[in-house]
């Protein structure tokens, strides 16, 4: 699992609906009651597997060691694990210890969420550990966590195609050139990916932060990273648009030969092909190592911890030497624990010795929160350097983003008039209940009153739970900022921003109004092409004439059947501008192959055919089963009337399809309107987020850009508003379809 | 107005051969009723004539002009279906004008033709609202004002009335026969039912299993049935039936001898036979067969008495004090042998009585 976190595609919606529940079950759930005996204290972690496995054998020995301490290991899904942290702990509702990489470690030594450990375990300790495992967890003058393990990027190579690792890049692009061609390429790796940039970036001497506090992603050597990357793949050295899944299929089928990744990656290697590890070169212009950076696995401690004491122990059990050695035999880890590395097991580990090696040059992820936006930032450059552009603009426009996304700075403000409107509005709805019970009681109609909300109750109490509580949080955290773990109550200044444009111009796609337009664009389209494809299909269906209907029915729907994000990858990969099938058949026809998502209307298109395929099914079922409805003495009566066919289409066919059709539209509608699966897995907003539609953007700004959820709510609020809106527009016409039938 | 002829007219749906060859010609003006029990293929006649249905084999003629070929547009005819058909999307005035529009005749003659069928058939209230807004009767109405706005040659009915409430059916057979005296169109009506049959009829063809019966005034298909079913089919209550043998030179059934007739009194001894007599030709008094009376259908002044007779079970209308009697009580049944009908074996009528003419004339001079 790469800790920086690919998130997979999730609704922003369910998102926002599990953090709510969080809140919601902090602010419920009792604390733990102390000094039972023996004392249980709570370990949260987001290890799976191999490693998972290695954490519950530590724990179990750590246990029979301390039989007076008990443990309650709890794996959280990577995704949501630190916005889980981040909430729960304040609340006094976390774990006492947890285990997570040091990139969240600056906002959580802030904002009192971990407790500094460097007064509590002794200058031995300390120096048990490889120094550059030790380094990331100091912040503030502290030292926050004790180091369990790290990652690293390394360069993997099938030792097939290569005899000897490159030492430095002349030599890489040497040895790569020789191994490309006729479908083969000499390295691989998600090139748009910005962690898997960061050894070029740091080896060129790029810049992330200038001690002013300024971003480095047009600095000198940051141009020339880019400028080395376009390089490599122009060459054809790197496949086009790569992304884990071809990255890890090329390398299996031998058609890659050297792959850049993290020890994470050993678990996808196929049987067949042997393959080792070595450290990535020289940067050959600089003289300097190709650095990445080191992802350090750390056990902290809970500022908030119930039994500090006992969570201390725990932890320094974790991190020492039998812990350590466990972690790298069933794990594979590579471990922090110098003590751990002079065992002659991992002695002659070259795939662990090898990570070992290149941590020699690693470097910690800058501890800032601006760091989140480097991310998007430089996956943005990238992404334009791979396409052609010039590395000087794709640095320029990367710095332009990075300011773009950063999270809004509006001070705070008192909450208090917006609480008595709140709490005004509350007294006139508790009045009206009131009125409304008195009335009920007056007219003696109690029992039956009783009787008949104690039947609606469940439906309803639930509906207020799973819906209304999380809809009001979602509501009111749009008046929030929302920063390291804080939520700082803005009033409208989130509203204002968004809607004001003072951040982009209307034409970037950031713009509110921008992804607006997409949106409604994405909407429209789509839905003509649904309601043409359905009942096109339909009326064929439809036809008393056709044989083997049911087989045609069941094979049309199909693609409804399916799970819509198996079918959005299928999609993506058919459009992929190198191992794509729509390429493959242009080339067929002796056409040039496209870059489908390289450009607006490409990437738009290919985004439409996803959701065309995906939708046409519902429409098709709607208008067949309307049709079927229809009497066959309509369309006699019209025949004899003088009808012909396209007659009786328009006049009988048409008009009473509207009933069916009308409201399945405007149901259609929203449904597409948030149609975040395909947007998100699809064309995944490029290029530049310029396909994005409003869902998707507001997905960003919440989970990719420094968790500005309060910002995010404010988009989820206007996209709510809008379909609000259009919802009672659309019943309008709905009702004046209906009157007809 | 036109005629309309079918000539040995088939229709098969695969193997099932539904229509067996009917020939059948309408003259202009006419009001032909085509009569049958349900599934006898009476709607796929009229749909085969108004080219909704493709014709297997045969020729179907309107005005002298084979429109085997023809679409129905082409065929200037009018239909109203059992189901009114009317477009629920459209307002009445909307449903009448649609043929009119399609043929793009002008609007002012759309509007006049329009309230002109309307204020013919009364439904001028209604030409803003819907059908659905409409009852059954102006469903009816409405559907068959949209058949005559465009003044086609031929008007096909297919079961009209058959969701109408009986008091409306009545009233609406009215406007219908009064509807035909004033266009004076050819019409073909098809219908179950032989009450309704006999009262609209100029001529009334009855059809069975895909083959035509018989053809003819409704008075002639009553007193001279061509055969059994027709016999059967006409008339309310139904004729009984018994069937029997020639013995001793008389009709012989279980008991019941009735003499036979003038002109079938060479027949052989033990030629199989059917007795046909209608309810009112039976009589109840001494000397006949006797029997119990198992229901009695009371209508005030006249009944039907339901009496199991050893030959069967007849029915007998009677009028007066006779139409006190309870069911229990025994009575004794007569059988006129001037009043019955015989059928062969095949079902073909050997003898039918004098007709009603005849009968009257008769009656007056025995008085
Ligand atoms: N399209 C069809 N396919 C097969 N059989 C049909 C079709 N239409 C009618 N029939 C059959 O033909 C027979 C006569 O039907 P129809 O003419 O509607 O009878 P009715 O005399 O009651 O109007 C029925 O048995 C019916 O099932
Ligand atoms: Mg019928």
């Amino acid at each position: 699992m790469n800790a920086l976190g690919f998130s997979r595609a999730r609704n922003a919606n369910r998102k926002r609906f599990l953090m709510a529940l969080a809140l919601l079950l902090s602010v419920t759930s009792l604390a733990p009651v102390a000094n039972a005996s023996p004392v249980t204290i709570r370990l949260w972690h987001s290890y799976r597997g191999g490693e998972q496995q290695a954490l519950d054998e530590s724990v179990k020995r750590f246990e029979a060691a301390h039989p007076d301490i008990r443990v309650e290991s709890l794996a959280n899904p990577y995704e949501s694990f630190a916005s889980k942290l981040s909430t729960a702990i304040p609340n006094d509702n976390g774990p006492d210890l947890f285990i997570f990489a040091d990139d969240r470690l600056g906002g959580w030594a802030k904002t009192g969420i971990v407790a500094p450990l460097d007064g509590k375990v002794g200058a031995a300790k300390w120096a048990s550990f490889l120094p550059q495992t030790v380094k990331p967890l100091s912040f503030d003058g502290h030292i926050w966590g004790l180091p369990l393990a790290f990652k690293t990027l390394a360069l993997f190579y099938n030792t097939a195609l290569v005899k000897a690792p490159p030492k430095t890049t002349d030599e890489l692009v040497r040895l790569a050139q020789s191994r490309t061609g006729s479908g083969s390429f000499g390295l691989a790796y998600t090139a748009d990916n910005f962690f898997n940039h960061a050894p070029w970036y740091l080896g060129f001497g790029g810049v992330l932060f200038y001690p002013d506090g300024r971003v480095g992603l047009s600095s000198p050597g940051a141009i020339q990273s880019f400028a080395f990357v376009q390089d490599l793949s122009r060459r054809g050295i790197l496949p086009k648009e790569p992304d884990d899944a071809t990255v890890t299929r090329l390398f299996n089928q031998g058609h890659a030969a050297m792959v850049i990744d993290g020890p994470w990656f050993a678990a996808e290697i196929d049987r067949s092909i042997h393959y080792a590890v070595a450290p990535l070169p020289v940067v050959s212009a600089t003289g300097k190592p190709a650095s990445p950076f080191l992802n350090d696995e750390a056990v902290y401690v809970s500022a908030k911890a119930l039994h500090p004491r006992e969570a201390l122990l725990l932890a320094e059990y974790l991190a020492g030497t039998e812990s350590a050695l466990i972690r790298a035999a069933v794990g594979r880890q590579v471990v922090a624990s110098k003590a751990a590395w002079t065992d002659p097991r991992l002695q002659h580990d070259l795939f662990l010795n090898a990570f070992r090696q290149q941590a020699e040059t690693a470097v910690p992820i800058p501890k800032r929160s601006e760091m989140l936006d480097v991310w998007e930032a430089g996956k943005l450059a990238l992404k334009m350097v791979l396409r052609g552009s010039t590395p000087k603009a794709a640095a320029l426009a990367a710095e332009h983003r990075f300011y773009a996304i950063n999270p809004l700075s509006a001070p705070a403000k008192s909450p208090l008039p917006y609480l008595f409107l709140l709490f005004g509005l509350a007294l006139g709805i508790l009045a009206l209940v009131i009125r409304w019970l008195a009335g009920v009681a007056r007219r003696g109609e109690g029992k039956r009153f009783r009787l008949g909300w104690s039947w609606a109750a469940p439906a309803m109490i639930a509906t207020f739970i799973l819906i209304f509580v999380p809809f009001a949080i979602g509501l009111g955290l749009s008046f929030f900022r929302h920063h390291e773990g804080h939520f700082i109550f803005i009033g409208w200044a989130n509203f204002g921003d968004i809607l004001g444009q003072h951040r982009f111009r209307l034409t970037e796609p950031l713009s509110f109004y921008y992804s607006l337009v997409v949106t409604v664009a994405w909407t429209v389209v789509n839905l003509a092409i649904h309601v043409t494809l359905g009942l096109g299909l339909a009326l064929l269906l439809n036809k008393p004439t056709l044989k083997l209907k049911a087989v045609y029915r069941v094979l049309l729907i199909i693609p409804w059947a399916v799970p819509n994000y198996i079918t959005a990858l299928l999609w993506k990969g058919m459009f992929h501008e190198q191992f794509g099938a729509i390429n493959a058949m242009l080339k067929l026809l002796g056409l040039h192959p496209v870059a489908w998502f390289s450009s607006f209307g490409t990437a738009f298109f290919a985004d439409v055919c996803t959701n065309a395929w995906l939708g046409f099914p519902f429409m098709m079922v709607v208008c067949l089963g309307a049709l079927q409805s229809i009497p066959r003495d309509l369309y006699e009566a019209a025949e004899v009337d003088g009808a012909g066919a396209w007659a009786q289409f328009r006049h009988v066919t048409l008009p009473l399809l509207q009933p069916a059709l009308i409201p399945a539209v405007l149901l259609g509608m929203v449904w597409t309107f948030n149609a975040f699966n395909v947007i998100y897995l699809v064309s995944g907003g490029a290029p530049d987020n310029r396909t994005d539609i409003l869902i998707a953007e507001a997905y960003r700004w919440a989970f990719q850009r420094q968790e500005q959820f309060g910002y995010a709510a404010a988009y989820a609020a206007l996209i709510f508003v809008i379909l609000l809106g259009w919802s009672v527009v659309s019943q309008r016409i709905a009702r004046r379809a209906e009157a007809v039938r | 107005m036109a005629s309309v002829e079918l000539e040995k007219v088939r229709k098969s749906f695969g193997d099932a051969h539904i229509v067996k060859g009917v020939s059948l010609s309408v003259a202009t003006g006419e009001f032909l009723v085509l009569v049958g029990p349900s599934g006898c293929g009476k709607s796929t006649c009229l749909r085969m004539i108004a080219g909704l249905e493709e014709i297997t084999s045969g020729d179907i003629r309107i005005d002298g002009q084979r429109v085997n070929d023809l679409a129905p547009r082409d065929r200037d005819i009018g239909m109203v279906f059992q189901s009114y058909a009317l477009y629920p999307h459209m307002t009445v005035k909307e449903n009448l004008a649609f043929g009119l529009t399609l043929r793009k005749v002008p609007k002012t003659e759309i509007d006049a033709r329009v309230n002109e069928a309307a204020k013919m058939l009364e439904i001028e209230p209604l030409l803003a609202r819907r059908p659905k807004e409409l009852s059954g009767g102006q469903r009816q109405r409405v559907a068959i004002g949209r058949s005559i706005v465009r003044r086609p040659q031929v008007f096909l009915f297919d079961e009209p009335l058959s969701n109408l409430d009986a008091a409306l059916r009545v009233q609406m057979r009215a406007e219908i026969l009064s509807l035909h005296r004033r266009l004076g169109t050819t019409m073909v009506y098809v219908t179950h039912d032989q009450v309704e049959a006999m009262t609209l009829a100029t001529r009334i063809a009855v059809l069975n299993e895909g083959v035509l019966q018989q053809v003819g005034p409704p008075a002639e298909l009553f007193h001279h049935p061509a055969n059994r079913f027709v016999a059967g089919f006409i008339g309310s209550p139904s004729m009984n039936f018994f069937d029997g043998v020639v013995a001793h030179g008389a009709f012989e059934s279980n008991g019941l001898t009735v003499a036979l007739p003038v002109g079938v009194q060479g027949l052989a001894e033990g030629t199989p036979l059917t007795l046909g007599i209608r309810p009112h030709d039976v009589t109840l008094g001494e000397g006949g067969a006797m029997g119990g009376i198992q229901v009695v259908e009371s209508m005030g002044w006249e009944a039907f008495l339901h009496v199991q007779i050893a030959a069967g079970r007849v029915v007998a209308r009677v009028e007066g004090a006779l139409a006190q009697s309870k069911s229990g009580d025994r009575v004794s049944v007569k059988i006129d042998s001037a009043r019955i009908h015989l059928f062969d074996a095949d079902g073909r009528t050997l003898v039918s009585p004098q007709d009603a003419g005849e009968r009257g004339l008769s009656a007056r001079a025995s008085a």
